[in-house]
């Protein structure tokens, strides 16, 4: 075959740490996902390509309910569902017992066309309608009350319905993460938590069930969910003992963080993000301690979503180009940009070459096919001379990245199931131009003329 | 027991004086009792003065005030109508009789008391040895009662019909003796009318087919024994030339067989082997008490049935090792009865006989070594379990399994398994690296907890300084011991579990079974489980355990729905005397014991009316596990007396003691909760079925509405009823 021609250039020598082969490249080449050939992917399913590891979700799920499980005898999840919604994805957690996480009406009824009784769905957010909120009681679903006006909107609500909606309440607090979410639900510190819960249980119209916080997101420290567990096992026990109303369930919420590495980290994420069984050590011992009997601790509900998803995910692409930028940089593009790469904004993704490549490495720019200046995958990453066609995998995609995308400039691309044979399934076609017309309308004005305008009559 | 018109002095001393008949051969069988009564009518004499001996005998019981309970069971005037029938028999009436017989069933009552406080602790029933001591006091005093005659009507009775019946009574005596019937039925049947002191094998035929109609086991073993004395007797040759007196062949084999194989022992192949090796014991005491009595002038009677009852079951009671031949625990005065009940129990009620003891952790482990596990769990340490953590694909570490934290299980909290002191903890001994073992200190980490007395459970191999208890302190169930680690002899981390009967670390382990978990997704209830099962804790229902809590106290009305306008039946939960506690129902006086743990609720026995709608309930919630288990059936056995059909019934009351055929189940359906953890409505789906030779009969099927914590309503379907019957239970504040 003949070479390329590449025009030669002088750069400062960056030797980089070296090995006994000498500065060799530590990248290894991803050829297969779960068994499936990346090439044979792309060939089939066209690039770039979401793939989802099938047997790497349920391993997840597994895991997690297991850390928890051998340490608290009641557990339960609820898919946390913006942070992939995708049916098939759901459908795997679902299967495999987890409940639903929504946060609006949209993937409240994701949630039950999925199949999930109305009961095990926990409708979150601050932005619930009143039709939303109708649904969600008359579907036995828990409303997580964000604010007093949703709390008059429901109570006012309730008064027309048989069963009395079933509530939780969302409590911000202070755990010591800074900066503090206080933007959802009632703050627990300055007495408007105990406030809504008492009007709650005072109106006779709502049935409490649980008490909800979320302390954060990517938390890369176990401590502050001991500091929340604590605050909401004490405000169950004031609800039982001064309200007479037993709390069935505490939700802890999410914000367990993935291994991929945030932006600006000295060190890779799989060395920083604690693991999930740390957290469940932290929430699990404080509520052991926390003062109910054995056969009375509440229900401790997780809405895990990123540790759960993330990396069972993947993104295959192809190299567009390559070309230096003025200052001499090497820069890559890639056929996918940040439009599907969401969270090239949060983490320093690692990207791997899925074919055989020469063992000289160089720091490179991963842009990606927008034309648009923001669309930059990776600042600087160290890769082997990536070629016109030869493909990339990006790892740890998994979480918000098939919900956070957008349709800008280009389509989104199909996304494909791995089976635990690891058999791809297409689980979303790639987007074409008519799917995205056909949403659209244009003004009968705007239309080719069929007939030619009459003219204005002008006096002559 | 409420106040109800069944408990009037008038209704007890009838009952009593009833009871007194049947008792004579171990049974409360009204109808028996009935037969018996009337029997002893056949020498008339003999009748009423049976009859007013009863009578005194327990109206004196009644105002002396000795126990209701078990004056009502006859006990107290069985021996008094058996003195009241021999004097009957042998004295003519007259006023000193009268005064013999009013002194004789008093003192029969007394010696019955006496004898009963003396021999009932030491397990030994009083029999009619009362009776003997009366009718050996009697007879020689009788000597020197002048005013008193020997009655002579046993010698011209047929003069005694002909005053009684007339002629057409005569005819039909006539008639009766022209019945030529083999020696060995006519012998029998003569033995069995003995026992009333009568020879009549007319008497002994209607006895024996009442004796058939209260039991087929004491039947078969009457006739068992019967065969037994006869081949002894011609074995021995003490009956020459064939002639065989029912007097000395008599009814003490009968009865002796009866008793020691079917009463107070629980039926089986060995029970009768029992019974039959009784029968020459009783043979020799019949012949040599006989002879030895004679010379002081006084009866055998019943004495050889008595000492050969009492020695057969003094030895049983004396035994270490009581597999075979197990005594019944409470006498149901019915072998059928005792024997359902007591296999029915050795299945079902083994809550009753543990502690219940809950594994000691979270989640679902595996047992990675079991009982007589081959690595360690050898010798006085075998009854011991092994516990680990696997995943999906079967490994018990992420990674490398390099560090002790790589492992699933390492660090996981241990949990009591049940309440108890904490009597011993060590937790200085350092984790062993992976890998390696610490065979000087082999248990490592260690709590051992007391439970019961003489029972004890220890964990081990705990991480070290984990354990936030010291000896002393008490812990719940749930309550946290430690946490798993890999000290001792532990090359990698893993749960060590044994119980024991001492407190000592190191003390030899002792099989005991885990009172409910899962195994997969099948419930095992009072099991060990085995090498290679993966186990985890049930996880108890909310709504299961209100619902079916029931205290005492508790009142549910319970109506029609398709009836409106029919009164309710209340149901009342009451705690009777041995803190057992049981439903009652005020409208038909039906009652249903029933026995509540942590994790189940089961009715243990039911007494009263069938037709009652507290019948249903006991068949519709025999057992319930108080864990909300959608999918399999939980299944369980029924005692065989929900057997209704007769034929089946008598045909596997004969077989009872060698083989069951009939096969009464219960099974049940969880299904229906709106939320599996805290639901405010549920549903129960059970089904009552009898299976027989391969064939399946539903008996009925019912389904159990819970609703916010109580029971709602139940929905029978029986199956010769074409719509199902609606019931709506609602409590009364």
């Amino acid at each position: 075959m003949k070479q390329r021609y590449e025009r030669p250039l002088i750069r400062k020598l960056n030797a980089g740490p070296l090995n006994k082969f000498g500065s060799r490249s530590e990248a290894q080449a991803v050829t297969h996902v779960d068994g499936a050939a990346v090439e044979d992917l792309l060939a089939e399913f066209g690039s770039p390509l979401f793939v989802l590891s099938e047997k790497q979700l349920r391993r997840n799920y597994q895991q997690a309910v297991r850390a928890f499980r051998t340490r608290y005898p009641r557990v339960q999840f609820a898919w946390s569902y913006k942070t992939n919604y995708l049916n098939a994805v759901c459908r795997v957690f679902h299967q495999e017992g987890a409940w639903a996480e929504v946060v609006s009406g949209f993937e409240y009824q994701k949630a039950l066309l999925n199949g999930v009784p109305g009961p095990q769905i926990l409708f979150n957010g601050p932005g619930k309608s009143r039709a939303e909120l109708q649904l969600a009681a008359e579907n036995d679903s828990v409303i997580h009350l964000d604010h007093f006006d949703e709390l008059y909107e429901l109570l006012g609500l309730a008064e027309g319905l048989a069963r009395r909606p079933r509530v939780a309440v969302r409590v911000n607090l202070d755990a010591g993460v800074y900066p503090q979410w206080d933007r959802f639900g009632f703050n627990l510190e300055n007495g408007q938590a105990w406030n809504a819960i008492s009007r709650i249980v005072a109106s006779g119209r709502l049935e409490l069930v649980g008490l909800h916080c979320h302390i954060g997101t990517f938390m890369l420290s176990t401590k502050p969910y001991g500091v929340a567990a604590q605050k909401l096992a004490d405000l169950a026990w004031s609800c039982l003992t001064q309200l007479n109303t037993p709390i069935q369930y505490l939700d802890l919420g999410g914000g367990f963080p993935s291994t991929n590495t945030l932006k600006g980290a000295y060190l890779p994420g799989t060395d920083t993000a604690p693991s999930l069984d740390e957290f469940a050590e932290v929430i699990a011992d404080t509520l052991h301690r926390a003062g109910f009997r054995p056969e009375e601790l509440p229900l401790l509900i997780l809405e895990a979503g990123r540790v759960l998803v993330d990396d069972a995910g993947y993104l295959l692409g192809t190299v567009l180009a390559t070309k230096r930028l003025a200052d001499g940089r090497r820069a890559t593009i890639l056929d996918f940009g940040v439009n599907l790469l969401f969270t090239s904004f949060w983490y320093d993704h690692r990207i791997s070459p899925a074919g055989e490549f020469s063992h000289h490495t160089e720091d490179t720019v991963l842009f990606g096919p927008m034309c648009m200046n923001i669309d930059q995958l990776r600042e600087s990453v160290n890769l082997p001379l990536l070629n016109r066609g030869d493909q990339v995998v990006v790892h740890k995609v998994g979480a918000y990245n098939m919900t956070q995308w957008m349709q800008f400039i280009s389509l989104r691309p199909a996304i494909v199931l791995l089976d635990a044979q690891g058999r791809p399934h297409r689980i979303r076609q790639a987007e074409t131009v008519e799917y995205l017309q056909q949403l659209e309308e244009v003004p009968g004005h705007l239309l080719p003329a069929a007939v030619a305008p009459t003219r204005p009559a002008t006096a002559e | 027991m409420p106040s109800t018109p069944a408990n009037t002095p008038l209704r007890l001393l009838a009952l009593a004086v009833l009871r007194s008949y049947s008792l004579i051969f171990f049974s409360q069988h009204r109808g028996f009792a009935a037969l018996l009564l009337l029997l002893s009518f056949a020498n008339p004499g003999a009748g009423a003065a049976g009859l007013t001996a009863a009578l005194l005998a327990a109206g004196g019981a009644w105002l002396l005030g000795f126990d209701r309970e078990v004056l009502k069971t006859g006990a107290y005037s069985f021996n008094a109508l058996l003195v009241g029938l021999a004097l009957g028999t042998f004295y003519e009436p007259g006023w000193a009789y009268g005064l013999v017989l009013l002194v004789g069933a008093l003192l029969a009552l007394l010696l019955t008391v006496a004898l009963g406080g003396w021999l009932g602790p030491r397990g030994l029933p009083p029999l009619s040895v009362p009776f003997l001591g009366v009718i050996w006091l009697l007879t020689p005093a009788a000597e020197q009662f002048h005013a008193l005659a020997l009655n002579e009507r046993g010698i011209y009775w047929l003069n005694e019909m002909y005053a009684v019946g007339g002629e057409p009574l005569l005819q039909l005596i006539h008639w009766l003796n022209g019945w030529q019937l083999p020696l060995m039925p006519d012998t029998y049947l003569r033995a069995l009318s003995s026992v009333f002191f009568q020879d009549s094998p007319l008497v002994g035929l209607l006895m024996a087919l009442g004796l058939l109609w209260h039991s087929r086991i004491a039947f078969s073993l009457s006739v068992v024994a019967f065969l037994g004395a006869y081949a002894f007797g011609m074995a021995t040759g003490v009956y020459q030339d064939g002639a065989i007196n029912h007097y000395i062949l008599g009814a003490n084999y009968i009865m002796a067989a009866v008793a020691v194989g079917g009463v107070f022992v629980i039926p089986s192949a060995a029970s009768y082997l029992w019974a039959l090796l009784s029968v020459p014991v009783t043979a020799v005491l019949v012949a040599g008490l006989g002879s030895l009595l004679a010379r002081l002038g006084l009866p055998a009677f019943s004495l050889p049935f008595c000492l050969t009852s009492q020695l057969f079951l003094y030895v049983l009671l004396l035994r270490v090792d009581s597999r075979w031949l197990p005594l019944t625990p409470i006498q149901r005065y019915s072998p059928e009865r005792n024997l359902y009940a007591f296999t029915n129990d050795r299945e079902r009620l083994q809550s009753q006989l543990y502690v219940h003891l809950s594994l000691p952790f979270l989640g679902e482990w595996q047992v990675t070594q079991g009982y007589d596990g081959a690595p360690t769990h050898q010798g006085e340490w075998a009854q011991a379990l092994d516990f680990m953590l696997l995943d999906a694909e079967g490994r018990s570490y992420r990674g490398a399994g390099q560090n002790l934290a790589d492992f699933y299980c390492y660090n996981k909290p241990v949990l009591a398994p049940a309440d108890g002191t904490v009597v011993e903890v060590v937790s200085h001994i350092d984790d062993n690296p992976v890998g390696q073992v610490n065979t000087r200190q082999n248990w490592g980490n260690t709590v051992v907890l007391q439970h019961a007395p003489g029972l004890y459970s220890k964990v081990s191999h705990l991480r070290p300084h984990s354990s936030p208890v010291k000896p002393g302190d008490l812990v719940r169930r749930g309550e946290l011991l430690g946490a798993c680690g890999n000290s001792g002899r532990s090359p990698e981390p893993h749960l060590h579990f044994q119980v024991q009967a001492t407190p000592y670390i190191g003390s030899r382990t002792l099989a005991y079974p885990l009172a409910y978990y899962l195994s997969g997704p099948a419930v095992r209830t009072f099991q060990v489980p085995a090498e290679g099962e993966s186990v985890q804790n049930l996880p108890l229902n909310p709504l299961l355990r209100l619902a079916f809590e029931l205290p005492p106290g508790y009142r549910l009305d319970v109506c029609d729905a398709d009836n409106p306008a029919a009164p309710p039946q209340r149901w009342e939960v009451f705690t009777d005397a041995y803190n057992k506690t049981y439903l009652y129902c005020h409208r038909t006086g039906a009652v249903a014991y029933f026995e509540r743990s942590l994790a189940a609720f089961s009715f243990t026995a039911f007494y009263g009316d069938e037709s009652s709608w507290l019948y249903l309930f006991y068949r519709a919630a025999y057992r319930v596990l108080l864990s909300y288990l959608p999918g399999p059936e939980l299944p369980d056995t029924f005692p065989l007396t929900l057997l209704r059909s007769p034929v089946l019934k008598w045909a596997q009351d004969f077989a009872a003691p060698f083989v069951r055929f009939v096969h009464p189940t219960f099974a049940l359906r969880y299904h229906g909760a709106d939320d599996p953890y805290h639901p405010r409505r549920l549903q129960l789906s059970s089904r009552a079925e009898l299976r027989y030779f391969g064939r399946t009969r539903v008996l009925q099927t019912t389904d159990i509405e819970l609703v916010h914590g109580a029971l709602a309503g139940l929905r029978v379907q029986l199956p010769h009823q074409s719509s199902p019957l609606r019931l709506v239970c609602q409590p009364v504040a």
